[in-house]
Formats: C-alpha cells, structure tokens, sequence
C-alpha cells in the first residue's frame, strides 16, 4: 500500500562520542540531506495525519526540517524516525494554533490528496463528499487514535512502525488501533444512520 | 492485524467504510514537493519580525475603532428619530447586527458582542423579498441534487431544472461540476444545447478536469 521507503537503517545508528565525551553532533550536512530526503514524504504524512490541512502540509514539512536543523546539535541519536515524528507533531500543533483564523475564513480544508483528476463529475463529487465525511468522522474521534487510525489504515503504516515513531509498545498501538476502528465505525454508523456497534 | 480495505465488505457499513478510506488515500509522494521544500529551507527565513506583529494589532484597532464610530454615528441619527416604544429593555439581549440592518431596525446602543444569534423579532417582509436567493451552501446542495437525479435517477429534465434555475447562477467551487453536469444532462436529454454547452466549457475552464468529456461531445457534434 504504502510507496515510500522503509526508515533508513543507517540514520538509526547510535551516534558517535565526541571528544568531550558526551554525543557529539549526530548528523553532518550531508547526513542532513540524507535524513530529508528519506523522511520528507514520511512528514508529509505525519503532518497530515495530525490533521494538517492540504494546503499546509508544504509549511509544515519545511518548519520541521527547519527545527531539525537548528535542532542537530541535541539529538542524541538513535530513534530519527521517532524524533522528526515528534517535531512533526509540535510543529503541526503550533501550525494549527496560528492558522485558527485561515481555519475560520475557509472552513473546509480538505484533507485528501491534491491530484483530483476525474473525468466524471459525479465520480468528482462522490470522493468530494467522502473526503468531506471523512474529515468529519476523524475529527471526532481523540487525537491519538485519530493519528494511529490514519498512519495505519489510510498511510499504510505497520503497527511495528507507528510503535517505533509513537515511542509506545506495539501492542499499545493495536490497542488503540482497536479502538479507534471501533469509534470510527460507531461514527460511520451514526452517519448512515444506522445503529451504532457495541 | 488486518487493515480496513483487507477486511471483506460483506455487510453495508464496511463496504462504506472502504470507500471512505480509499476517498482519502494516502498522501501523494511528488519529487517536486520534495525540491521545493529542500530550496526553501535555504531561502532566508520570511517570519514577520515582532514589530510587524504589533503594527497590524495596532491597525487592527483603528480599524475597530473606526467601524465602532461610524456605526454610533448612524446610531446618533436614529436615537432621534425613533419611537421610544421601540427602544428594548435596559436587561434585554442584544440583538445581533448584520450586513443588511438598517439605522431604523438597529438596537440600542451596545457594542455588538458574541452573544448567541438571535432570530429577528418580527421578520421583515420587503428585506426577504429582496433576499439574494442561492448562498454557496445551496449552490452545492443543486449539484448534488442534480448529480443524483442524473445518475442514480436517470432524470436529466430535473438535473437541468435544478442547474438552470431561472435567474440563479451556480458560482463557487462547484461552478466547474455544475457545468459538466449540464453538458452530461444535455446530453441525456438530447436537447442539441450539448455542444454549445462544451464550448463553454472549454472556454471557461480550458485546463479543466472534465475539458475530455466537453472534448467527446464536441467532437460528436461535428461528426
């Protein structure tokens, strides 16, 4: 499902002692680039599972790398996956926070993917209404299932995967993935109008 | 752990949640996002400085002010025009101000607030009457409407009424949908206006999402 390349082993590595003892700075420049071109299409998709509108996701991906750059000296190494994951998720917050006002003035910032090619109106307008729908039912669930709702089912992350960006035991992550389905099928019920799931 | 699309959609509410998560998708990789990002980081940082912060604050309050002046002063004038069985109670509620409230119709003199909305007292016939009638909201709701009657009905006489209502004009962001649907109902009802529809079309929106669908249709008309 998902076409982006696993997390890069290599930037996983412990990072080196410097010559004070402590750790020294994990990434040079060229590993700088090395890091942003194997996560950027990862924080696109983080930030959009937080709940980054569309026409944001660009700011986002470069405010983070923006942060992780002036940030290299700190990192300690080891989990690079999980510490983008995490300024991801502060740099969408405060993203969010400051957009309140563009939220306002446009109310529907969709969450689907920019190419919208269809060749039928109609076709057209059924994904538009359920995108539409689907923001809706996201919205009400709690944020940390939402995020391991999204990452696993719509991004196509594995449990494995989401444990290591959560910093979380797998099985916390099944959990959650379990009762996240289970909301969003109760929220889909209560939209078609059926009975809700036990 | 299975995903939602690896699950069979046996009953209705799964086959629906499967739709809904294929609608989503996920997120488009696009090297060109990743060089344009990659370039910007180098670009000096374009944060407005705290002063700048400050100054638009600053204007945002003149400009406050200056509404508030010039509402009291229409305010002025009415104070001495208008009955006083007309002024509310000290207690009551403000009323809300809207666009279209005139000096007669105003409440007293309080600043408007956030106070919930509150349905006019008395309705106002003429200002009804010259209510401007589709908002974006119902401008969707015809081509939705329309996109139902065409395809799951197979009425496209319906369709046609429900995008060509006299003296409304779909606009907004369904303006595009709205058009191919009338070419698409024009087509059904074989009424010859097809063609000249497509042209439309392709004039309005020549890099447009359904240019092949007014492309066929032209086409089949020259033929």
């Amino acid at each position: 499902m998902r076409s982006v390349p696993p997390f890069n082993a290599a930037l996983e590595a412990p990072p080196a002692q410097g010559a004070e003892g402590g750790a020294a700075a994990f990434l040079s420049p060229q590993e700088f680039e090395a890091l942003y071109s194997t996560y950027f299409h990862h924080v696109t998709r983080w930030a959009r599972a937080f709940g980054c509108p569309q026409p944001d996701i660009d700011d986002v991906a470069q405010e983070t790398f923006l942060v992780a750059r002036r940030r290299l000296a700190q990192f300690q190494g080891g989990n690079a996956a999980g510490w983008l994951y995490r300024i991801a998720q502060h740099v969408t917050r405060s993203h969010r926070r400051r957009a309140w006002l563009r939220r306002v003035l446009h109310r529907d910032p969709e969450l689907g993917p920019t190419e919208d090619r269809h060749t039928n109106p109609v076709e057209a307008l059924e994904q538009r209404e359920a995108r539409r729908l689907m923001q809706t039912l996201l919205s009400q669930m709690t944020e940390r299932r939402r995020t391991t709702f999204f990452l696993f089912e719509i991004e196509g992350y594995s449990g494995e995967e989401i444990a290591q960006l959560e910093g979380v035991a797998v099985t916390t992550v099944y959990t959650r993935l379990h009762h996240a389905r289970r909301d969003f099928m109760n929220l889909l019920a209560r939209a078609e109008g059926q009975e809700a799931l036990k | 752990m299975k995903r939602i699309v690896e699950l069979p959609g046996d009953d209705r509410l799964t086959a629906r949640a499967h739709e809904l998560v294929r609608a989503l998708g996920p997120t488009p990789e696009s090297a060109e996002r990743l060089q344009r990002v990659r370039r910007s980081l180098d670009a000096p940082t374009r944060s407005a400085p705290r002063w700048a912060w400050r100054a638009s604050l600053a204007l945002a309050l003149v400009g406050v002010s200056a509404a508030a002046a010039a509402s009291s002063s229409a305010w002025v004038g009415w104070f001495s025009q208008a009955p006083s069985s007309q002024v509310e109670p000290a207690g009551a509620p403000p009323r809300r101000l809207t666009a279209r409230a005139l000096p007669g119709v105003a409440p007293a003199a309080s600043p408007p607030t956030a106070s919930p909305p509150r349905e006019p007292a008395s309705p106002a016939p003429a200002a009804s009457a010259a209510r401007p009638a589709p908002t974006a909201l119902s401008d969707v709701a015809r081509v939705h409407e329309a996109a139902k009657a065409l395809r799951h009905e197979g009425d496209p006489e319906r369709a046609l009424q429900l995008l060509e209502r006299p003296g409304t004009r779909i606009t907004g962001p369904l303006a595009e949908e709205a058009l191919a649907l009338r070419i698409e109902a024009s087509v059904a009802r074989g009424d010859g206006r097809q063609g000249k529809l497509a042209a439309a079309y392709l004039a309005q929106y020549p890099n447009g999402r359904y240019r092949e669908l007014a492309k066929r249709v032209l086409a089949g008309r020259q033929q």
